[in-house]
């Protein structure tokens, strides 16, 4: 006799032990602190700040250890506390100009003002396992806290850049994407959010893609640049901006040649990014992506994945991919069933007919 | 981003006894009225509204409003304590009735439905809810009602609507999609008027005075 | 009410967002059918999992409500489990399986079979909410379609399926005109659910969270399954009753009894299928006292 399959309360209950015993790990062995994680695994907790969208580095760290590692399940806890945060108000946007970086290089010059700055990075690092133990000199590193001038402006000064803002630009409130309902076509300013919180491994794929010929841009790292951006609160009740504190930031500004069209004269156009902590990849990446998604401004013909906007934006997140990926888990014998029956019905037909 | 208001009392009269309650009850009333226009429900507000705004319009304006919408005040609603109250309760932007997401009047002080905003056919939420203030109205006006929400159709008392109302109800459900909403709010009850619900005059004793204390 | 989640709101949504939503649900009922694109949240559950459906009930629910959630048309599925828990720790609502007793219910897939009332309220969780959307991904020329009523790639594809197997071949998600304007996506229920829309006395929303749409059908709405003259709509039919409970004319799982081919049939509305088979049993007592 079939009895309605029951339990379902207790099967997930049971499921919930074993993912708290499975995330454990070997019992001898201390549990991991969140403050290790912020400390030592930084890269991580910048890509779960960056995709999470909230800057709040031991939040970050308590979600990997919470999500066992999975980068994505701690995205996901942070943006789901993130969204029930009132907001109180917004802040002054962040000018980094004055980011005194801790890393600084330009693929376009040489030598600049400011000069290269090599900081932090594994760039020229031998990708060899290092002796456990012997970590390196930490205490011989320093930087110089030196603002620099950007690139992109040195190039803009002769008229070979396209300006920062357009002719006309009348800086218009930037839309929310957290806030507000995606329409499409995007301003680039909730572009720019939707890239800046897209999925890491996603906006590498399409910006490489643009490098391999799929909606070429012709690109240049023109500058990038990893340091610690004043952030300041507007205030109207008191009529003045009141610093909040510091956000380790990293900027990729994109030089791309341009040749012109019957309006433009040729000139060198930006792609852009801007992200949470030490995050290259992700900031080059967007940077790319950035001017790939532009071509509707320069009138370039849209013949790749990485152009299209809808493609680009609506794939990008990650939290909404893998919830609809995984989503195939859940039961579907509803459907199935219906389906069924059709698939059924068919073949009889068909047998009829023969 | 709310503004500060000027010379008004200090400490605004309260809003919601308990904030995330009553709104939900508030809200509960607004949507039933909206699922089933014509019908009247019964709405909860704060104890103590500024007297132009009174009850029944306060509940509404606590629940819809917030720092993401605009409003615009008509007629007696347009006084500095209720603009005060709302600025404190619920930071909604001030802006002109024909760009604004709610419209708060009286049927007197309500300007004509099509020049308020009506959407696009490609967005045709983005249209004005209106929330009409019909506290003590007595006038005689009664329609037939049929639309979605409604069991066939139903007559319907509209003791606020002026001798203008029939025609512009008329225009505004031709527009469809596009059209207004109307939330028809008393001391301590609601009904609604979608712009789906369509409105026949019936047949009255040829009275159409329109008479609301509010203006 | 009371939450049990420290540093979260009471209802998990804060109220800003709850205003939203509200927002769009109003629109969305004055408006059946229309898709309203609201700003949708993460709620703390993965997308693609009823998130939707999750963001909606939580801006409806109140203390006064009692809640009902089924997934394939049961309540003890794994993910109707987890969000009625959900539900009650962040709201402190009660909950019930029993379709009669609740206010709201929540589903993935099915509209329960027994007859919904007025004053009841069906939130659904909706995967993709764009009837149009497998014939035309674009969103800006799917939201330029619904505007000039442009549905003819929906019959096109519909009378393709005519021309290939004789009969449309589409089981679920089968798409409906409401209120004669808007095309809808009932969201996947089997089409065999479909004429239950019809004029229904229950306010139905559907949440769509991934992709950012809240639409609805008032009640006593027209919902029309598409057709034509020569091939009208046709709900799926089962042959067989419940194996379980006898019913029939409602909506029957397949369920695989061993490895040599045998199956049984057995109703998909779990409370449908438990109150049905205890009615069945009171029957059979009263019939042996009778006879004794």
């Amino acid at each position: 006799m079939y009895v309605a399959v029951k339990g379902g309360e207790k099967a997930i209950a049971n499921a919930h032990a074993l993912l708290a015993k499975e995330g454990r790990g070997d019992e001898r062995i201390p549990r991991i602190e969140h403050g290790a994680v912020g400390g030592q695994l930084a890269v991580l907790v910048a890509r779960v700040m960056n995709e999470g969208s909230l800057y709040d580095p031991e939040l970050a760290a308590r979600a990997i250890v919470q999500a066992q590692g999975d980068v994505l399940e701690a995205v996901t806890l942070v943006r789901s506390y993130r969204t029930t945060l009132h907001r109180f108000g917004y802040t002054l946007p962040v000018d980094t100009a004055q980011l005194p970086p801790q890393r600084r290089v330009s693929a376009t010059f040489k030598d600049l003002p400011g000069g290269q700055q090599l900081g932090a990075t594994f760039d020229y690092t031998h990708r060899l396992f290092a002796d456990r133990g012997s970590e390196g000199p930490a205490a011989a590193a320093t930087n110089d806290d030196e603002a620099m001038p950007r690139v992109a402006d040195l190039l803009g000064t002769e008229a070979l850049m396209e300006p920062e803002r357009p002719e006309g630009f009348d800086d218009p409130e930037p839309a929310d994407l957290t806030r507000e309902p995606t329409i499409f076509p995007m301003s680039r300013a909730e572009r720019l959010q939707a890239l800046a919180r897209g999925d890491e491994g996603f906006l590498l794929g399409l910006a490489y893609s643009t490098q391999r010929g799929f909606g070429r841009t012709h690109p240049f790292a023109g500058e990038i640049r990893v340091g610690e951006v004043e952030v300041e609160f507007d205030a109207p009740e008191l009529g003045f901006a009141v610093p909040l504190g510091r956000v380790e930031v990293t900027e990729c500004q994109m030089i791309n040649q341009f040749t012109g069209n019957a309006e433009t004269p040729a000139q060198f156009t930006r792609g852009y990014g801007l992200v949470f902590g030490r995050a290259e990849r992700k900031a080059m990446s967007m940077s790319l992506v950035d001017r790939a998604l532009r071509a509707d401004e320069f009138g370039e013909r849209i013949v790749a994945p990485a152009q299209d906007e809808e493609f680009v934006i609506q794939h990008s997140d990650n939290v909404q991919a893998t919830g609809f990926v995984e989503h195939l888990k859940l039961p579907h014998y509803v459907d199935f069933q219906a389906e069924l029956g059709l698939v059924r019905k068919l073949n009889a037909e068909r047998q009829e007919k023969a | 981003m709310t503004s500060t208001a000027g010379n008004a009392p200090a400490i605004p009269a309260p809003g919601f006894s308990d904030a995330t309650r009553d709104a939900q009850r508030a809200f509960r009333a607004i949507l039933d009225a909206l699922s089933h226009p014509t019908q009247r429900y019964p709405l909860n507000g704060p104890a103590h509204p500024p007297a132009a705004l009174g009850s029944g319009l306060a509940a509404v304006a606590l629940t819809v409003l917030d720092e993401d919408s605009t409003v615009w005040l008509g007629g007696a609603l347009d006084d500095r304590e209720v603009a005060a109250w709302l600025d404190f309760h619920t930071g909604a932007r001030r802006v002109g009735a024909a760009s604004a997401d709610f419209v708060f009047a009286a049927p007197a002080s309500l300007p004509a439905l099509g020049s308020l905003r009506l959407g696009t056919d490609e967005a045709p939420h983005l249209s004005t809810t209106a929330v009409l203030d019909v506290r003590g109205c007595q006038g005689m006006g009664s329609f037939t009602a049929e639309g979605p929400g409604i069991n066939g159709s139903t007559t319907f008392n509209a003791p606020w609507a002026d001798g203008r109302f029939a025609e512009q109800w008329r225009a505004n459900t031709a527009v469809f999609p596009r059209g207004v909403d109307l939330l028809l709010v008393d001391a301590d009850e609601i009904s609604a008027l979608p712009r789906t619900t369509r409105l026949a005059p019936a047949p009255t004793d040829g009275q159409e005075a329109e008479q609301c204390t509010s203006r | 009410m009371s939450t049990a989640l420290p540093g979260y709101n009471v209802g998990y949504l804060d109220e800003q967002t709850k205003r939203m939503i509200r927002r769009a649900l109003l629109k969305a009922v004055a408006i059946p059918g229309f898709q309203v694109p609201f700003a949708s949240r993460e709620v703390p559950m993965p997308r693609g999992w009823g998130t939707g459906g999750v963001q909606v009930t939580a801006s409806i629910i109140g203390g006064d409500d009692v809640l009902k959630v089924i997934d394939q048309g049961a309540d003890d599925t794994t993910n109707a489990v987890s969000i009625r828990s959900f539900f009650a720790k962040v709201t402190g609502a009660s909950t019930t399986t029993c379709t009669e007793d609740a206010t709201i219910i929540q589903t993935r897939h099915r509209i329960p079979e027994a007859v919904l009332r007025e004053g009841q309220i069906m939130v659904y969780q909706v995967p993709i909410p764009e009837p149009l959307r497998f014939l035309e991904p674009r969103e800006a020329e799917t939201r330029r379609m619904h505007a000039l009523e442009e549905y003819g790639l929906i019959y096109v594809k519909l009378y393709e399926d005519i021309a290939k197997y004789g009969h449309i071949a589409t089981t679920y998600a089968y798409p409906v005109m409401v209120n004669g304007r808007y095309l809808m996506d009932p969201s996947p229920t089997p089409s065999f659910d479909n004429p239950k829309l019809h004029q229904s006395p229950a306010l139905h929303l559907y949440g769509a969270g991934r992709e950012k749409r809240i639409y609805a059908v008032p009640p006593y709405t027209d919902v029309v399954s598409l057709g034509f003259e020569d091939h009208p709509f046709e709900p799926q039919r089962f042959e067989q009753p419940c194996a379980v409970c006898g019913s029939t004319g409602v909506y029957l799982d397949e369920i695989i009894t061993d490895d040599a081919g045998g199956v049984m049939y057995a109703c998909s509305d779990t409370d449908h299928c438990e109150r049905a088979a205890a009615l069945a049993s009171a029957h059979i007592d009263d019939l042996e006292e009778a006879r004794a």
